[in-house]
């Protein structure tokens, strides 16, 4: 053997030592001084941290019978990043599922910083679709359907709302809150006020996956937190009663009714006529359907209880009274001016409802016939300022602080208004006969009505109307902690006070009285009328508010008919009807 | 005829053949929970196994001068099977397989062994000129090269430079010129950095002096190196975009850890997170849960680390060391030309593809689809590797009779 030989081996040799010399270090880097660092990576890729969201509380009635429950639903979602072929997409969702080029367009732009989220495309899939879209699924990899809780609201009333997918805004407020895009929270009505109570915690679970993210069910059972149901809600309203309600006032195109307990403010039953089912919010409503809604003249989406804003007419009367007779500028027998069916104020005749006219009355007696020109004469004697803040203290102007978002205030104009609007030589005068019987700018909704009302029934207290009765559940709270209803003396005297409760009574039980359709066997009602001029139609807008006792005040109900004619005649008999279901269905029952 | 077999070598041979089997085991099979599942591919090693071990006794009992007449048939039919392999059709992008039935040969691998051989025979011919031994090694090695490499199988056409390189060392060419050979590669790496490649220019020609080669000759080498180590920027541009980022992604797999470094980043994370001693056998999670790409096969050493820890991959580094150094051992006792050109073209081929397979599952060199012998799946590379363990063993008994 050569020596060159040698010094070939020799080179091999050294080539080899120094190569598995290198990767010996290497791997005593990777393994020995690393390997905590790959380890934690290791269980990194395996390791899932899935949340599970919690089920959302349901609501019952006051007797524990489901207003809004939950179903089970499928939902459609799409992941932008995975899309395929754009247009073939587009065309499928078109004819399956009715989603425009434009809003798909929308969607992903709204999810374009998030390719590879899932985006809620179509909530509620009607089976058959899902059967039809699974069946093709292959050819869209950017589709995917989900089970989850979805809502039904088993009565169409305004005040239960509806929840809906989270917006852009809503997840910037809320996502210290632990919401998560594409979640459903309250959008409207009771589902709105009490999201943080119905929506409940979300669990954790720590899933083991594959390379694939395919759950592999190991770690699931003992490393996991689980999620915590929403707690159920129970409200003071009374389903039977809802529903006799809806039917009496189904006949009417436009019309609100609203009862309420006046011993405690708990709203027992509230109709917005015309009804929407929300249902619909909760599937994807189509720009079609929501077109519909808005263009209907009769303006479903507004509960007329909450936000509706009238002229309260006769109604009214009762706040110009008790001024009068609580800055002493009348006595509740005085007389007034004579009503020959109207009165001259400056160069103006403003009439009387009643053409052949009433004569000279006192304020009982003209609460019962609701004579206008009485309560023109006494406005005369009102400062139009301190009649503004009168109306304001008795709860006709300010948001009543019921449980329910997006509630328009009452208007009631002072002079500043006037001036603001018609120069510094304005005449209030004429303005303020208006005004005395609740016409002119006066403004309110069905709900303050019927608050005031439930105040003077209640011995003068005004309480916060809500529709919260309590929760139920684990860690139930009861209505003091989770929804505080106020109560506050109506700024009037006992005196004035009974006065007020004469004159009301004598609406309904008196010969003459313009109320007596609203008599009740057993029991003593009260109640006003009203027929409020507008400038929507020819008819009038139909008042009636009442309250029947029997030891004690039980109920207050205010009917509401947009152009429907006079209180009287057609408000008045649907409250009596309420009256007397309530006393033959639900006094034996409470 | 007297047996002499260097038992140390084939007892190294055997506890890697085993090791092997328990790596492809473990790589085949998934267990999660007390749910273990194993795919058959151990089974049909093991048939292999039996069937290598009965080649390489056969090959150790046929006289010498009997084989060395199937060197060159051997040599022109495994070219013409590296043809035919091409008219296949593809598997995962590359025609690298003869499909027979139920079996997957891969001409590629028995063209190491059989390159070998021919060498051995064309280069230990008496009196050949430098020139004519690089030709011939330049032929020899080239051939099969290009073939494999238009499979593509870049990787193992690189095994053939190895080789190339091996046999002309064995067979007495001089040492300065496979350097000088060797030295524009040298260049090509220099291309990062200006430094670097004056500091390597500096070296060569200091080399170059001290050999005593003339002038004109030092001026050619410097020019050539010079060139390459201008024209390879060049290149680099030239290139199209999706092979340079392969490269780029060499260099740094986190650039794009769900594309082109994703095997690489988590062939780290399996070798990294298998720490000290390992998770255990059966139990490594990226394998288990298919992190791993390729696991029983190119990415086998990964899964080894994962599994057995720093102590697992030492021991089996350990076993491949020893195994080399025995191979070297043996070549400084050989005799004859021939026998040591099949011997250190063997030890090259084995070498450089453990070398370059596990740096590949380190991350430290780009991802080129070589085996890591014995250990990973694959009946062809297996029968090979063993057989050319067995000519090594073969010319160590031929020592004998030599004089």
């Amino acid at each position: 053997m050569s020596s060159s030989d040698r010094t070939i081996t020799g080179v091999l040799r050294l080539f080899l030592l120094v190569g598995f010399a290198t990767l010996a270090s290497y791997l005593f880097n990777l393994q020995v001084v690393r390997g905590s660092y790959y380890q934690g990576i290791a269980e990194n890729n395996y390791v899932r941290l899935v949340r599970v969201p919690p089920v959302r509380g349901e609501i019952f009635d006051r007797r524990n019978r489901p207003l809004v429950v939950n179903i089970p639903t499928t939902n459609l979602y799409i992941t932008p990043g995975r899309i395929e072929n754009r247009q073939l997409l587009t065309r499928f969702l078109q004819r399956h599922l009715g989603v425009s080029a434009v809003e798909l367009e929308e969607l992903l732009f709204e999810n374009r910083f998030n390719p590879h989220g899932d985006a809620l495309l179509f909530a509620n899939v009607p089976f058959n679709i899902c059967v039809r879209i699974a069946e093709n699924q292959n050819y869209y990899p950017s589709l995917s359907f989900r089970r989850e809780n979805g809502r039904r609201n088993l009565i169409p009333a305004h005040f239960l709302g509806y929840i809906g997918g989270i917006g852009e805004e809503e997840y910037q407020r809320l996502a210290a809150l632990d919401y998560k895009r594409n979640e459903f929270l309250g959008k409207a009505g009771l589902e709105k006020t009490y999201e943080l109570l119905l929506r409940g915690e979300a669990g954790y679970e720590v899933r083991q996956v594959d390379a694939r993210g395919m759950s592999l069910d190991l770690l699931r059972h003992n490393l996991q937190k689980g999620p915590k149901p929403g707690l159920q809600l129970m409200l003071t309203i009374d389903l039977e009663l809802q529903n006799y309600t809806r039917e009496l006032l189904s006949p009417y195109e436009r019309a609100a009714a609203v009862v309420i307990d006046p011993r405690t403010g708990g709203v027992l039953a509230w109709v917005s006529q015309p009804e929407f089912d929300q249902n619909r919010f909760m599937r994807r409503i189509s720009n079609q359907e929501w077109q519909e809604l808005m263009d209907n003249p009769a303006r479903p989406l507004l509960d007329r209880v909450l936000q509706g804003t009238y002229p309260p007419g006769s109604v009214f009367k009762p706040i110009t009274a008790s001024l009068g007779l609580e800055r002493n500028v009348i006595t509740p027998d005085e007389k007034l001016a004579s009503c020959n069916g109207g009165m001259q104020v400056g160069n103006r005749w403003f009439a009387c409802w009643n053409e052949h006219g009433h004569g000279r009355s006192a304020l009982t007696d003209a609460i019962k016939v609701s004579c206008d020109v009485y309560f023109y004469d006494l406005s005369s004697r009102l400062d139009l300022d301190d009649w503004q803040e009168w109306t304001r203290q008795n709860g006709w102007i300010d948001e009543t602080g019921i449980d329910l978002p997006s509630q328009r205030s009452g208007f009631f104009p002072n002079s500043d208004w006037y001036i603001e609007r018609f120069g510094r030589d304005i005449s209030l005068r004429g303005h303020k006969v208006n005004l005395a019987i609740g016409q002119g700018e006066a403004l309110t909704s069905p709900l303050h009505v019927c608050c005031y009302y439930a105040a003077l029934a209640n011995g003068g207290t005004w309480r916060t109307p809500h529709f919260f009765r309590k929760v139920i559940g684990e860690n139930a709270s009861s209505v003091n902690q989770a929804f505080a209803p106020e109560q506050r003396r109506l700024p009037i005297s006992e005196r004035t006070l009974s006065v007020l409760r004469e004159g009301l009574w004598k609406v309904v039980n008196e010969e003459r009285g313009t109320g007596q359709v609203a008599q009740v066997e057993g029991a003593v009602v009260y109640g006003k009328t009203g027929s409020a001029e507008n400038h929507q139609g020819e008819l009038t807008h139909a008042w009636f508010v009442c309250w029947a006792e029997w030891n004690e005040p039980e109920i207050a109900v205010t009917v509401f008919m947009e152009n429907a004619g006079h209180g009287g005649s057609v408000a008045a008999p649907v409250a009596k009807q309420i009256l007397d279901y309530y006393a033959r269905n639900m006094r034996t029952n409470p | 005829m007297q047996t002499k077999i260097d038992i140390v070598l084939l007892v190294l041979l055997l506890m890697l053949i085993v090791a092997g089997v328990l790596a492809i085991y473990t790589a085949s099979a998934t267990r999660i929970g007390e749910d273990l599942h194993v795919r058959g591919q151990y089974l049909r090693q093991l048939i292999w196994i039996a069937l290598s071990l009965a080649a390489m006794v056969m090959l150790v009992r046929i006289p010498y001068r009997i084989l060395e007449i199937f060197f060159m048939p051997m040599y022109v039919m495994t070219l013409l099977l590296l043809g035919l392999v091409l008219l296949f059709p593809a598997i995962g992008g590359a025609h690298r397989w003869l499909l027979l039935g139920p079996l997957r040969l891969q001409p590629s691998e028995l063209a190491k062994l059989v390159t070998v051989l021919a060498a051995a025979k064309l280069l230990s011919k008496p009196h050949l000129k430098h020139g004519q031994m690089l030709l011939r090694a330049v032929l020899v090695c080239g051939l099969p090269a290009i073939l494999v490499a238009i499979e593509p199988d870049l990787g193992t056409a690189l095994v053939f430079g190895a080789v190339f390189l091996a046999v002309l060392l064995a067979s007495g060419f001089p040492m300065l010129y496979v350097f000088l050979l060797v030295s524009p590669l040298i260049s090509v790496l220099t291309v990062l950095s200006w430094p670097l490649f004056v500091a390597w220019m500096l070296i060569l020609v200091l080399i170059l002096y001290r050999n005593k080669l003339t002038v004109p000759i030092i001026s050619i080498i410097g020019v050539v190196n010079v060139f390459v180590f201008l024209v390879t920027p060049v290149l680099w541009r030239n290139l199209k975009p999706y092979q340079q980022n392969r490269i780029l992604t060499f260099l740094d797999p986190g650039r794009d850890p769900l594309g082109a470094g994703y095997q690489t980043l988590q062939a780290r994370i399996a070798i990294g997170s298998g720490g000290m001693t390992g998770k255990g056998f059966l139990l490594g999670t990226q394998k288990n849960l298919e992190f791993l790409p390729e696991r029983h096969t190119d990415f086998i050493f990964s899964v080894v680390g994962e599994e057995f820890g720093f102590i697992g991959t030492m021991l089996l580094l350990t076993l491949f060391v020893l195994l080399l150094l025995r191979i070297l051992r043996v070549i400084g006792q050989l005799q004859q030309r021939q026998h040591r050109i099949i011997a250190t073209g063997v030890f090259a081929y084995l070498a450089f593809q453990v070398l370059v397979n596990v740096s590949m599952n380190l991350g430290l060199m780009p991802i080129t689809g070589l085996p890591l012998p014995f250990i990973s799946y694959g009946g062809s590379s297996l029968m090979v590797n063993t057989l050319g363990v067995a000519m090594i063993l073969k010319v160590f008994q031929e020592k004998s009779f030599a004089k």
